[in-house]
């Protein structure tokens, strides 16, 4: 493909805070990956890759910078595909991403992809995925229908590379909620080590355990974690000095609205209890939860919220401002805002269903988002074939949360079994 | 298998309990966990090319004053220039031509050409307080810099008592330089200007080695705090 060849997209609405957000130590990653029957091949995975790469436009990108704003700009080579060394989400740096914004990794018998987020978000790199898994086996002999999978045969489609934020976006928009909340803290890792535990259960038993208190699976988790960060606060802070505990729930706005975007198209709002109130109980918690979720899942409601993101890239002034004082307002605005109002977040990515021949030779999906630019902690869940996987970070010592959550779902009737990458 | 600590219960390739941090014999030696167990590799950042050229430009900088002085005598402006710029290079630029600069070594480089300038200001004014006054002081301040250098650097802990010792130590060279200004000025000795930064830099030294020797306060303190 010549230079002048390459496909170029502006970044979608919410990826435009990534880049500039980004600093040394820290970047917007996250990871779906996969686990086969058998060992990887690495050849058959490098077809696999080089085949579909051309498919997602969008998504084999690298960022550049322009005068005004990053764009991204198509790939002439597909990414390269190599042996996972170390822990899992390194931080890309400013570096990396300008020459491929997505790393290709495989371990024994896992492959894994892990995305900027300015590339898309956990639906659209679900999608990315899958068509990987498929072209995947192919390479290796196992014949598949690809239903409810992208064919890379197919050429790609363009409303799959749209920004539906401006499409959807409305004429009133929301204000932002800046109270701040409270933040965990903990020791940092000196050479920056990711902790990561997965806890594997059952999703039936965890959806009865939802359904008997008549709400989801994801305000089940959030209840949960709520109720474990407000007992830690209690222990390391005096009440005077107590804050909000609320979890980011992240949302995806496809549900919601007409898209088939492959890029972001995703919303985020808080659940939890006020300052004041976060001595609440479990039995508490789970109608407060839902009926927060209630009340933001609603398509109006969350058309407020992303059209104030909206209107914000429209003014005339922000766009004439050149990137790089645009990249200190965003980045000042980030940190003092951005994660503040929030302890960590969750995100659900759902249940991920395959055709059955790839079923058999697929054992396991994982799904794990990076920690905060300036918090430890983030959470991230995944279900298939009736397991369901709830994968915890940290970039601290002490595993606060997990000693609380982990156990808190034990006893609350939920069989979970503990893996992780402890050293 | 199980965690036989905290009864977690845990896959077979765990090498420790992700909860309580027990120590654990993998039921399955071959199961490789989670991910794999290699330390993160350092990110490679090389700034040598860019101390070379601001190393260039400094010395450029230099030469042209230096120049300037010989060709128009008598020499009163290049040592300023030369002691500055010296200083400047020995305390951002000259560790940084290393990966992992020691300031043990760097410290006391920064000290002893920062201590030329003040030499040279001192006879070129003819102050006279060179030997008696600015030496003992900035040697002692070297000193005490070195040493709280060294200890947190080598030492694991007693950060409160390290900083409190050096709060300790300022207000006792507060005290020492006013003696030495009273010496060099040949008058009668008496406590006037030191009083102030005595008074503030030992109430911070010991109440730092108050809370480093009191647990529970330090821990109210975190507590309250929010550290």
């Amino acid at each position: 493909m010549s230079q002048s060849q390459k496909r170029w997209h502006r970044l979608d609405n919410a990826a435009k805070i990534f880049p500039a957000s980004m600093r040394r130590g820290w970047s917007n990653v996250f990871r779906i990956s996969f686990t086969l029957t058998s060992p990887v091949c690495p050849e058959a995975l490098k077809r696999a890759v080089a085949r579909i790469a051309p498919r997602f436009p969008s998504v084999c990108v690298r960022l550049r910078r322009g005068l005004f704003w990053y764009y991204l700009e198509e790939n002439a080579a597909p990414p390269a595909v190599v042996e996972e060394g170390c822990q899992p989400l390194l931080p890309m740096t400013a570096r990396d991403v300008a020459k491929c914004a997505l790393r290709v990794l495989y371990f024994e018998n896992r492959i894994a992809v892990e995305f900027f987020h300015a590339l898309t978000d956990g639906t659209g790199a679900l999608s990315f995925v899958k068509t990987l898994a498929a072209a995947y086996l192919e390479e290796t002999g196992l014949p598949v229908r690809y239903e409810g999978i992208l064919s890379p045969e197919d050429g790609p489609d363009p409303a799959e590379t749209e920004d539906s934020f401006l499409r959807h976006a409305g004429p009133a928009a929301d204000k932002r909620d800046p109270d701040p909340a409270f933040r965990l803290t903990g020791t940092p890792e000196p050479d920056g080590f990711l902790h990561v535990t997965c806890a594997t259960m059952n999703a039936a038993d965890l959806l009865a355990r939802a359904r008997k208190e008549g709400i989801s699976i994801t305000a089940l988790l959030s209840a949960f974690l709520v109720h474990s960060v407000a007992q830690i606060q209690k222990e390391r802070v005096s009440p005077r000095r107590e804050r909000a505990v609320r979890v980011q729930i992240a949302v995806n706005l496809r549900k919601y609205f007409e898209s088939r975007s492959l890029r972001n198209f995703v919303s985020v709002f808080n659940v939890g209890v006020e300052k004041g109130d976060t001595d609440a109980t479990l039995a508490e918690l789970y109608p407060m939860v839902h009926h927060q979720m209630a009340l933001q899942l609603q398509p109006r409601k969350l058309r407020r919220v992303f059209t104030a993101n909206v209107n914000s890239e429209k003014g005339m002034a922000i766009r004439l401002v050149p990137l790089f004082l645009k990249n200190l307002v965003m980045r000042a605005v980030f940190d003092t805002v951005g994660e503040r109002s929030a302890t960590l977040c969750l995100s659900n990515l759902g249940v991920v269903s395959l055709p059955e021949e790839m079923e058999r030779a697929i054992d396991r999906f994982d799904f794990i988002i990076g920690p905060q630019a300036k918090a430890p902690y983030n959470c991230a869940v995944v279900s298939y074939k009736g397991r369901l996987c709830i994968n915890i970070v940290r970039n601290t010592r002490e595993p606060a949360l997990e000693q609380r959550f982990f156990p808190l779902l034990e006893s609350e009737g939920v069989s979970i079994t503990l893996e992780s990458n402890e050293r | 298998m199980f965690c036989p600590n905290c009864g977690a219960r845990l896959g077979e390739g765990e090498i420790k309990c992700p909860l309580c941090a027990q120590p654990l014999t993998p039921r399955d030696p071959k199961a490789a966990g989670l991910y794999p167990r290699t330390p993160r590799p350092r990110i490679k950042e090389d700034f040598r090319g860019l101390i070379f050229v601001l190393t260039l430009l400094l010395a450029a900088a230099g030469g042209m004053v230096l120049a300037w002085d010989l060709v128009y005598p008598p020499m009163t402006f290049a040592p300023y220039v030369l002691f500055g710029l010296g200083s400047f290079y020995a305390a951002f630029l000259l560790p940084r031509w290393w990966r992992r600069p020691n300031p043990v070594i760097f410290l006391p480089v920064f000290f002893a050409v920062s201590a030329g300038l003040w030499w040279y200001l001192d006879l070129d004014l003819g102050w006279g307080l060179f030997f008696p006054l600015i030496l003992p002081l900035w040697g002692g301040i070297m000193l005490a810099l070195e040493t709280v250098v060294t200890l947190v650097r080598y030492v694991r802990g007693g950060k409160f008592f390290i900083y409190g010792g050096l709060f300790l130590v300022l207000a006792a060279l507060s005290f020492v330089f006013e003696v030495l200004w009273h010496a060099a000025s040949e008058e009668s000795l008496r406590i006037s200007f030191s009083l102030l930064p005595m008074i503030l830099f030992g109430t911070l030294g010991l109440c730092l080695l108050v809370v480093g020797i009191v647990p529970p306060f330090r821990r109210y303190l975190e507590r309250r705090f929010f550290v």
